[in-house]
Formats: structure tokens, C-alpha cells, sequence
């Protein structure tokens, strides 16, 4: 309940620096929506698992064929006197369908197809949302690995996933933003921190620590020297370096271990470079309003009138609110509205420029107590079914969170999503809290469970 | 196995509180280390100012303008940011002649689309009132003026060539991508629309930096990010307005058309279609009223009928008919046909007038024989060196259209219809004609004299004298002679488009045939009205059977041997009287436009000016 209480606060908050009465109604919309659910037993969310994935995926291709467009994206049902995103439900229900998927007898992360049909169970909305040419809600579904990761995935995989994602940001941007170097280093070196976890004591922690960020130091100079040589004189050094890295790999059995884990790290760095580098080439010849996106990341500046003008605006905005901010209702820039967007995906502005650092902070501090109190439910819950969909939970609302508010400082590329129980929104708000309203249920009849044998 | 996969939540969890922080520094870093965006904030913000270039101007052949633009303002407003108070509401009243309730309407509808781009308020400010509500709107809130390009019209002539612009749709919006934003003119039809993209040249942005009072402060890092309008390029005609003109006087109380060619240029002189419309109707505020009423309009001003009109081309398809029969050894110039009042091989049809006969191809055009002809497309079509009427009709055909009947002519001007010219497989349909290998040259031997399935356009038909003229080639036939040179600036030289001449491949002396019988027609055959002293006009008449009444058809060019002008001339429901109606017209015209004043046909002006079908 506490949870409850909590985003209750945020939304009235919300609420109050934007004036729109319609979002009141939805508000109590999704208040009703989840007593009802409160209301209901907690065994029927297991049950209807399946079939609300499969009613959710026939939405999706039904807002194809009878949608309507908003931004270019075709993704939404217009119910008459109000418009409505299924893609937003179908969040809730892939992770019920993942989490019951993953909570069945006889699943095994070592069997092949078994992983198959998990990965799919994600894939299948992501790309009918691609299709929808909604790319942004579509990406939210890719946190959902995390879930796997929990519930055992191999690690190795999302070490590999995050490191190209990093590396290929570390390859846009290089050259522009430390900032996002740094974001880079630390991601990589938690990852190889993770990924090595078995009997952790601090010494190790501490040498794996060394020999990442030792490594990723060896690379950041590499590349930076690499990208400043013609392609052909690229493509050569990095195919004799990688050929000579797993040579030595092989050669170098019989010496000490951190030798040999650096002549490892080396040859799986020089991957990442690779990757890197063709990502360049790539996002360089992406059609031009995606490259946009992608590089007015690293520097807004370059296209003020486009791209850029969103993100520029927005961090002025925020720029201005100071340490304490101009005080409730009394941002003159996002007052003037002057930042596109600023009552959906870039209300954190109006947070920034308002309540100035302090606000801001304390709003990502309370997001984060939220998330604490999701993995602590979800780390109690007595089923697999019940663990699994609280992490769910948690890896969408943090994407949401940290897309969102990246976008707005200008750390993340600009992607339309919104920021959860604050954006002005209906389908968005009656989305969450029929999500955390499903946990809650989840997490009260705990009890029932234990009572029960199971 | 379970603990240690329960530490990968904490992991996780781990992983999202350092994210969290790096954020948290960041924003430290956004609003307390940093001054500058604290400042920026203060001092003014960003806005993008849209600035609409001129539309380039036309001008026509004598080198004057023809179109160009008065300037007038619209004034657009931001959806997100749009607040007028009540007292400029009532500025707005009185002013633009809009009601409160309509601006209420427009503001409330386009805040529903919860839009950032500019929408139009109001069109066709003039710049009295715009200097005016200037003045007085300072409290309203997302309000910009922008200048826009009502087009000036110097002639009240050539509409149906010049077409008209008019602000661009949704679909045409989405369809073109960035090219044009919303409230920008496109060209419709004519030459607005065929050379949009010179004319409209490229949109301007402007990066201002504004107060928080919304009040301009400066340009934006020394106007580096601008991206600077260029304004339209100037297009040259070569359009003889005075000779259009004339054409639409003559043409008054009559629908038809007239288009004269310059053969070696194949530049169009003159494009009349009857009747038309001032085209200043067509521009500012009153142009959809204006548009609604012409589109209604039951004689069809907006159809441009020397380009979109398809006719069967009649008597003066003999020509062509000649031409091809001539140059595949069918006939020679000594051949001799009999008549009789009607083609006998295929029982007297088509029939014929009374007329000296046997007759040779000279006479034949003379008289415009139609026995003569249906002879000679029936020996053509069964003549042994083919292989069966498939082969040698479509030797025939690719002769027509080598001659330019039956395909677009590549006009610089959209909407140009193909005109028809019949396949072997329209009449293998069995539904509609013969079936296969079910018809032979009598089935078809209307075509022969321009009547069977065969359809022209006007422009066709010009397009087909002036390659007579030309002894056998011809000038893709267009509008623009030469656009301003970019290089040199707007006010460089104009630089010549270049279009590439088109060959039939039939023997130049055939031509001398033809053109000496042609000559004949004017100086004594059906067209005697055409006749002009010393400029041995040559053409060919037709009347053109129909639903209707008869149309009058005339083709010609003058003078014989140094061709200036080819003209086509066809007066729709006369009655018939290609010799009666159109070669009159004609010869006006030729008249006008090599001696620039009417005195020889002073009595034909009076006749057809009067007359009225």
C-alpha cells in the first residue's frame, strides 16, 4: 500500500503543474481499474497469462488495420471521445505471458528452444510496434531481458548485449561527450564485474575492477587514434589485431591468469571496436532524420532548427531551475512553453525548471524507492511466477524512467516515451497502475500462498 | 544456485541506482555548475522564423512580365502557444472580417491536434491591416505574421496555360515529405504546376533569440544556424500573348481551340482554349469561391481543352495517311484512284462528295477524296510484302507514331492526355470489336479518314503540322524557352532549356508532295478562306463527325518554304465547315502573328467574331 501512497503523490503532482481536468477523469479511471484488480483473486492472473498476451497481440494488429495515426506512428484506437494506446496494456501482458512462460514445470534456460520461446515472447510485440512505426515503445520491451537475467539467463549474453550498446554509443560519441564515456565505463566495468561473479570476495572484485577499467583505458585511446585514420589503414590494424589477440589467447595457456584474462578482454574489446565501427558506418548512412536523431545525442548544437531544438530547449529549461528552481508555477520558459512536448515526454522539464536541482533529485530518489520496493516484493514473492512478473515491472519502469529523463539532459537519444505516472496521458497512467495494481495483488496474497503448500 | 541468482537482482538493482546517480550528477552539472543555460533562459529563448521567399516571376515571349507577385501577409499561429485576449479578439473582428466565434473555432480545433508546427488564422492580409493588427496584437501569444506570394496577373490572358497556386493539402504534405509546410502555395495546373519546383524556390529559417516577453532580441549564434530562403526561379514564355490574345477574342461566344507552334523551335506561340477565365479569379481570398463557380460552370472554362480534349482527328488525318502510303511505296504521286461518290471496293462506305475523278494524290487532298484514301490504306494494309493485316497494320501504326498520333507529346504541362491510336489487340477483343484474326481492312477503314477509333488532341494535331512543315521533324512542343541562370544570380542571363528534335524517318521529297497539295487546298480547294497574299499558306480542313453538331477542323502553317507558324484550329459544334469556321480562324491568326496588324481579313474578324455556336 505504500506503494500505493507513493504514486499517488507523484501523479498529484503532476497533476497540479499541468491543468488538464481530463486527466483527472483518467485518473479516476485507473483508481477504479485498480480496485477492481485489488479485488480480484490472485491465482487469475496466472490463469489468464497466455491469453491476455494473445488478446494483446491481437490488439497490435488490429490498431494496424483500424488505428489511427498520431506523430507518424499508427498505435492508437480512437474510442470517440477519447484515444487510446494498446501497446501500453500489452506491456502488462507480455510480462504475465514471460513470467508464467518462465514459471512452468518444465523450463530450462539450458534447453535451446525453451530460451527461443522466451526471447520471443519479447521479440513478437517489438516487432509488430516497429511496424507500427512507434519504434520508441517498442524499444521498452527489450528491458524485459533483465527478467531473464534474473531468473538465469547467462550472463555472458547480456554482458554482450549491453557492451555493443555501449560500445556503439561509445563510437557516435566519442569525441563530443565525456559524460557519456563515463556513463560507458562504468556500465562495462559492472558488466564484466557481473559476468565473473561466482565466489565473489573482494580481492577478485576488486582485480576485476582494475583489469576492465585498465582495458577499457587501452581502448578508449585506441579508438579514439583509429577513428582518426582513413577506413582502408581501420579495417587493416583491426583485422591483424583481432587475428593476433586469439592467437596469443591460444598461445598464452600456460601464463599466469591476469595475463591471460587481459589478452581475453583484449580480443573480446577489439569485437566491441569492430562492432563500434561499423555502427559508425552505419548510423552515417541511415536515412538522414534518424541519423539526426541519433548524433544530435552527442552535440544539439548541430542541427538547432531540427533535432537538436527539442533537447536544447529542454535543457535550458532545466538549466535555469538552479539549486532550488524558480518555485511551483513560476518556470517562465517552460511557461511560456517553449519546450516541445513539455506536458508528455518532456514534462521532466517542468520538474527541472521548477523545483530546481533538489526537486529533480528527490523525484529520481523517490522513483528509485519505488524500484526498491518492487525488487524487495519481488524477491519475497513465494512463486516464480510472481518473482519474475515483479521484475518485469521493474525493468519497464526503470526503461520508461531513465529513457525518459535521459532524453530530457540530453544523455539518451531522443525517443517518444513517457515518463510513468507523470506524463499527461491516459492509456499510459491506466497502463501502470493496472501493472503495479497486478503486483500488489500478487504481493498481498503472499500469505494465502504460504497458507496453501505451495 | 538459487542464492546466486538472487544477487543478481541485486546486481540489477544496482546497476539502475548507478544510472540514477548519473543523472542526478549530470542535472548537478546542468543546474548548479553550470551558468549557461541559466542565462540562456534569462536573456531569451530560441524560436524559428519561417520566411517565405517570392515566387519567380513569368514572363512571356516579348521578354515583359507577365506574372509576378503582389505582396500580402497571412497570419499563422503556434496551436501549443496560441492565447489572444478578448480585446484583440475584437481587433481581429473588425479587421479581418472573421467572427469571434470562427477564430474561436479555428484556435479550439487546432489545440484538440495538440500541434506544435504553425497553422494559418488568416490568408490575403493586405498591408494596411497587417500594419495595423502589428500594432495592436502585442498581448496575444503565438502569433506570427508571414509574408506570402498572391500571384499579380499583368494580361488578362492565357489562364488555361498559366494555371494558379493555392495552399497546399494534407495529403500533398504528407506525400512530398518536408518540402512544403503547411499554409505554403503549390501550383494546380499549368505552368504553376509543372515548374513548382523552380518557381517556388526554398523556404527560409530563421534562429531569432526572444525575451520572455516574446519580443525579437537578435539572431541566433550570428545567424550561422540560419538556412537562408532563395527565392523562385524566373521562368521565360515563349507565349506570344498578343497573338493568345487574339486567339481568345476570336474565340469568344465559342468553345474550341487554337494552339499555334513555332515548327523549328517547337515553341507554343499560342494556346488558346475556349472559353476561359481571367486567371487573377483564381488568386487571393475569392479564389475557392471564384474556383466553385468556374468548376460548375457547364461550358467548362477550367478544361484545357487543347491538351486534355480528345477528338477524332477527321479529313486532316489524310495527311499523315499519305505520308506513310507514300514513304512504303503503297503510292507514288502518279497513282490514280477512281471515286464515284463513295469507295466502291467496300459498297460506296465511306461515301464521298462529287468531285473530278480518277483523281491523283495531289487532287485528292485537294479535295479531301475519301475514296481516294480508303483505297489506299486497303492496298496498304493487303499489300503482299507483309505478312497478313497484323504485320502491315502495325507498319502503319509505328508510322503514326513516329508521326506523334496516339502517345503524349512530353508538353511542359501536367494532365496531357495520349489521344488514341488503335493496337491490333483492341481489335482481338472479342467483347467490344472483332476477336482474333476476326477483322480485316474493311472492318477498319474509317480509319483512313480520321474517323474510325482514332483520337487527337489539339496540341496533337499542331504538333502534326508543324512537323509537315518541318519536312519531317519535330520539336518536342512546349511553353518554356529559358529559365534565369542560378549561377549568375536572379538577375543573370537566361539560360536556354534545350530540347532534342524528334525524326520521323520518312523521305524529306514525299513531304514536297504533300506540302504542294497542301498549298492547293488554301489556294484553291477547301480552304480558300485561308488564303494570304505572298504567304502561301498551306493547309488542310476536316470536319470532324460527333455526338453533336459537327466540329470545323483546320491545320496549316505558313509561309510554304521558311514555315514560321503551324497552326491547328477546331471549333467545336459549328455544323461542319472545316473551310467555313476554322480555316478563317486560321488564317487570322497567321495573320496577326507574321504581320502583327489584320488588314486582309478585315471581313473574316467581323464574321467569326460575331458568330457564336
Amino acid at each position: 500500500m505504500s506503494i500505493y501512497a507513493v504514486t499517488m503523490d507523484r501523479q498529484s503532482t503532476g497533476m497540479l503543474s499541468t491543468e488538464y481536468g481530463r486527466q483527472l477523469i483518467w485518473i479516476g479511471v485507473s483508481l477504479f481499474a485498480g480496485f477492481i484488480i485489488f479485488l480480484l483473486d490472485f491465482r487469475i492472473f496466472e490463469a489468464v497469462g497466455y491469453f491476455a498476451y494473445g488478446f494483446g497481440i491481437f490488439l497490435l494488429i488490429l490498431v494496424l488495420f483500424i488505428g489511427i495515426e498520431v506523430n507518424g506512428a499508427k498505435s492508437w484506437f480512437s474510442l470517440g471521445f477519447f484515444q487510446m494506446q494498446p501497446s501500453e496494456f500489452v506491456k502488462t501482458f507480455t510480462i504475465l505471458a514471460l513470467a508464467k512462460y518462465l514459471s512452468s514445470v518444465n523450463f530450462s534456460f539450458k534447453n535451446l528452444s525453451n530460451l527461443a520461446i522466451a526471447f520471443g515472447i519479447i521479440l513478437l510485440p517489438v516487432a509488430i510496434i516497429i511496424y507500427q512505426n512507434d519504434t520508441g515503445s517498442a524499444t521498452v520491451f527489450l528491458s524485459l531481458i533483465l527478467v531473464l537475467y534474473r531468473e538465469g539467463l547467462n550472463p555472458i549474453l547480456l554482458a554482450v548485449g549491453i557492451l555493443m550498446a555501449a560500445a556503439v554509443l561509445l563510437a557516435l560519441g566519442l569525441q563530443n561527450d565525456l559524460v557519456v564515456v563515463g556513463i560507458i565505463a562504468g556500465l562495462t566495468i559492472l558488466t564484466f564485474y557481473i559476468s565473473n561473479l561466482r565466489r565473489p570476495s573482494l580481492r577478485t572484485i576488486f582485480i576485476q575492477i582494475l583489469l576492465s577499467g585498465l582495458t577499457l583505458l587501452v581502448f578508449m585511446i585506441f579508438v579514439n587514434l583509429l577513428f582518426q585514420l582513413s577506413p582502408e589503414i581501420q579495417l587493416i590494424i583491426l583485422g591483424s589485431l583481432f587475428l593476433a589477440s586469439i592467437l596469443a589467447y591460444i598461445l598464452l595457456t600456460g601464463f599466469s591468469e591476469p595475463v591471460k584474462r587481459i589478452t581475453g578482454y583484449l580480443t573480446i574489446g577489439l569485437f566491441f571496436v569492430v562492432v563500434a565501427l561499423s555502427a559508425n558506418y552505419v548510423v552515417s548512412n541511415l536515412p538522414t532524420h534518424m541519423n539526426n536523431r541519433i548524433m544530435v545525442l552527442f552535440n544539439p548544437e548541430i542541427d538547432p532548427q531540427g533535432s537538436g531544438y527539442n533537447v536544447i530547449q529542454s535543457k535550458i529549461a532545466i538549466g535555469s531551475g538552479g539549486i532550488t528552481g524558480k518555485g511551483f508555477k513560476q518556470g517562465n520558459y517552460t511557461k511560456y512553453k517553449f519546450v516541445p512536448k513539455q506536458e508528455t515526454d518532456f514534462i521532466f522539464c517542468t520538474v527541472g525548471e521548477e523545483f530546481g536541482w533538489l526537486g529533480s533529485s528527490l523525484t529520481l530518489i523517490i522513483y528509485f524507492l519505488l524500484l526498491l520496493r518492487i525488487r524487495f516484493m519481488a524477491e519475497n514473492a513465494k512463486t516464480r511466477f510472481a518473482r519474475a512478473y515483479g521484475y518485469g515491472v521493474l525493468s519497464i519502469l526503470f526503461f520508461h524512467l531513465a529513457v525518459n529523463v535521459g532524453m530530457t539532459i540530453g544523455l539518451v537519444p531522443v525517443i517518444g516515451i513517457p515518463l510513468p505516472f507523470f506524463s499527461y496521458g491516459g492509456s499510459s497512467l491506466l497502463g501502470f497502475t493496472v501493472m503495479l495494481a497486478i503486483m500488489l495483488n500478487l504481493f498481498s496474497y503472499r500469505k494465502t500462498v504460504l497458507g496453501s503448500k505451495m | 544456485m538459487y542464492d546466486s541468482l538472487k544477487i543478481r537482482g541485486g546486481v540489477i538493482l544496482f546497476g539502475m541506482g548507478l544510472i540514477l546517480f548519473v543523472f542526478v550528477l549530470r542535472l548537478f552539472a546542468l543546474q548548479v555548475l553550470s551558468d549557461e543555460y541559466k542565462e540562456r533562459a534569462n536573456r531569451y529563448v530560441i524560436k524559428r522564423k519561417i520566411i517565405t521567399p517570392p515566387r519567380g516571376k513569368v514572363y512571356h515571349k516579348g521578354g515583359e512580365v507577365y506574372v509576378s507577385n503582389s505582396p500580402m501577409f497571412e497570419m499563422r499561429f503556434t496551436p501549443r502557444q496560441v492565447y489572444i485576449p478578448p480585446k484583440d479578439t475584437a481587433v481581429l473582428v473588425e479587421q479581418l472580417g472573421l467572427s469571434a466565434e470562427e477564430i474561436k473555432d479555428i484556435i479550439s480545433t487546432a489545440n484538440k491536434k495538440r500541434d506544435w508546427r504553425e497553422q494559418i488564422l488568416a490568408h490575403y492580409i493586405d498591408l494596411e491591416t497587417y500594419s495595423i493588427l502589428q500594432e495592436q496584437l502585442w498581448n496575444c501569444e503565438g502569433i506570427s505574421f508571414n509574408t506570402i506570394n498572391k500571384r499579380d496577373y499583368r494580361m488578362k490572358t492565357g489562364a488555361n496555360i498559366l494555371g494558379y497556386i493555392s495552399e497546399v493539402n494534407d495529403r500533398e504534405l504528407k506525400r512530398t515529405g518536408n518540402v512544403y509546410r503547411p499554409g505554403d502555395l503549390i501550383g494546380r495546373a499549368g505552368i504553376e504546376r509543372h515548374y513548382d519546383s523552380l518557381l517556388r524556390g526554398k523556404t527560409g529559417v530563421m534562429m531569432i533569440k526572444k525575451d520572455v516577453y516574446n519580443r525579437e532580441v537578435g539572431s541566433y549564434a550570428n545567424g550561422d544556424k540560419d538556412s537562408p530562403e532563395e527565392k523562385g526561379l524566373d521562368i521565360l514564355l515563349g507565349v506570344d500573348t498578343k497573338l493568345q490574345q487574339y486567339g481568345e477574342e476570336l474565340m469568344e461566344g465559342k468553345r474550341g481551340s487554337i494552339v499555334a507552334i513555332e515548327p523549328h523551335s517547337g515553341e507554343i506561340r499560342a494556346f488558346v482554349s475556349a472559353p476561359s477565365y481571367d486567371p487573377s479569379q483564381l488568386t487571393g481570398a475569392e479564389l475557392q469561391t471564384n474556383w466553385r463557380v468556374l468548376n460548375r460552370d457547364t461550358t467548362l472554362p477550367l478544361f484545357n481543352r487543347p491538351l486534355m480534349a480528345e477528338y477524332p482527328p477527321g479529313s486532316i488525318f489524310k495527311l499523315p495517311m499519305a505520308l506513310a502510303a507514300l514513304n512504303e511505296g503503297i503510292i507514288t504521286p502518279q497513282t490514280i484512284y477512281s471515286c464515284g461518290g463513295g469507295f466502291r471496293r467496300n459498297k460506296g462506305k465511306p461515301g464521298c462528295r462529287m468531285h473530278p475523278h480518277p483523281l491523283t494524290l495531289t487532287n485528292a487532298i485537294k479535295y479531301s477524296c475519301n475514296s481516294y484514301f480508303a483505297a489506299t490504306y486497303m492496298d496498304y494494309l493487303q499489300d503482299r510484302k507483309f505478312d497478313g493485316i497484323y504485320d502491315s497494320f502495325e507498319s502503319w501504326r509505328l508510322y503514326m507514331d513516329k508521326m506523334g498520333v496516339g502517345h503524349p507529346l512530353g508538353i511542359d504541362m501536367p494532365f496531357e492526355q495520349t489521344g488514341l491510336l488503335p493496337t491490333t489487340g483492341r481489335y482481338d477483343n472479342e467483347k467490344h470489336y472483332y476477336g482474333k484474326n476476326r477483322w480485316g481492312a474493311t472492318n477498319i477503314i474509317s480509319n483512313s479518314i480520321g474517323q474510325g477509333e482514332i483520337l487527337m488532341t489539339p496540341l496533337q494535331m499542331a504538333n502534326m503540322v508543324a512537323m509537315i512543315a518541318n519536312r519531317g521533324t519535330y520539336y518536342p512542343p512546349h511553353f518554356v524557352r529559358a529559365v534565369k541562370n542560378v549561377e549568375a544570380g536572379n538577375d543573370g542571363n537566361w539560360k536556354r532549356i534545350k530540347y532534342d528534335k524528334i525524326k520521323t524517318g520518312i523521305d524529306r521529297q514525299h513531304f514536297e508532295v504533300v506540302v504542294d497539295a497542301m498549298e492547293k487546298v488554301v489556294s484553291e480547294g477547301t480552304a480558300r478562306r485561308a488564303y494570304l497574299r505572298d504567304l502561301s499558306v498551306c493547309g488542310k480542313t476536316g470536319t470532324v463527325q460527333n455526338s453533336g453538331p459537327d466540329h470545323a477542323v483546320f491545320v496549316g502553317f505558313a509561309p510554304k518554304d521558311r514555315p514560321l507558324i503551324a497552326i491547328a484550329v477546331i471549333v467545336e459544334n459549328t455544323g461542319g465547315g472545316g473551310g467555313t469556321w476554322a480555316a478563317p480562324v486560321a488564317a487570322l491568326m497567321i495573320e496577326k502573328y507574321l504581320r502583327s496588324t489584320i488588314e486582309e481579313k478585315k471581313y473574316e474578324e467581323a464574321r467569326i467574331k460575331a458568330a457564336t455556336f
